[in-house]
């Protein structure tokens, strides 16, 4: 695998392991307010008058700046020390595990009533 | 103003169907390839060049998802609080199943470009489950999408 390659996989694969218990605990980078048009820093609750709070933008910027860091320190990591970590299984293994966490945290919307 | 979100919607709409379809000529060919070219329909889809569709996904996904981005605020206020009060949670949970599927292929797009562009036999297991987990993604968002335009879209 090139370097391209590898830091390429840890993106994708950062960005799946902190997505997941992001969108769980609600670790979200900023709010946004739609009906005010406003945005926080972190997480805020909504601004009332039946105005909602959307933390998803949020939680897409909390991972893609915690995968930028992580692929940023990989790349300092000696080339030597990165091949023996299978990157071709993780970068897709790891994704789909996400894939079962969210599902798994969303559940609940399948059994209410 | 709610003319101008309906244009929207419905060009991400269109935008969808071209990925939805950019994408599963590629999973297809990528996960079930034909040995031997013959001339019938499903050899011909099974049988088609995934490199080509590359860049064509990876366009069509990014608009798409932007132009998502830009109408979700409008889904959230006129929508999401319409399913809550008719407790149509199944079609609200599928929703959020979307948005999460779509964030994960987001970022999965630089590796499956650089997995597609040097295509080998070293990355072709993985190239395939990446692309068919895209695949899914766009499915799933699509559909979803589908459904939740049924319940309270263009005209409602």
């Amino acid at each position: 695998m090139t370097k391209v390659e590898r830091l390429a996989a840890i993106f994708g694969i950062a960005f799946a392991v902190i997505y997941a218990p992001t969108m769980d605990y609600n670790w979200t980078f900023a709010t946004y307010h739609p009906i005010q048009g406003i945005w926080q820093l972190g997480r805020a609750p909504p601004l009332g008058g039946g105005s909602p709070a959307m933390y998803w933008y949020g939680f897409v910027i909390t991972a893609a700046l915690g995968a930028l860091a992580l692929t940023a320190i990989a790349a300092l990591v000696p080339d030597k020390l990165m091949d023996r970590v299978p990157w071709r299984s993780l970068i897709w293994s790891v994704p789909l595990g996400a894939i079962i966490y969210v599902g798994y945290v969303l559940l609940p919307y399948a059994t209410k009533t | 103003m709610q003319v101008g979100w309906s244009i929207l919607l419905i060009i991400h709409g269109i935008l969808a169907v071209f990925l939805l379809g950019a994408i599963t000529h590629q999973a297809v060919g990528a996960a079930w390839p034909v040995t031997k070219r013959g001339s019938g329909f499903f050899s011909s889809v099974r049988g088609v060049n995934g490199m080509s569709y590359t860049n064509a996904v990876i366009v069509l996904f990014v608009v798409t998802f932007t132009l998502g981005c830009i109408i979700y605020p409008t889904y959230r206020i006129n929508v999401r609080t319409v399913l809550q009060e008719y407790r149509l949670f199944k079609p609200e949970g599928m929703f959020e199943m979307k948005e999460h599927l779509l964030a994960l292929s987001l970022a999965l797009l630089p590796v499956y470009w650089i997995f597609w562009s040097k295509a080998s036999e070293a990355n072709r297991v993985a190239r395939t489950v990446l692309t068919s987990l895209i695949a899914v993604a766009v499915w799933w968002s699509f559909l979803t999408g589908h459904i939740i335009n049924n319940i309270r879209g263009f005209g409602s």
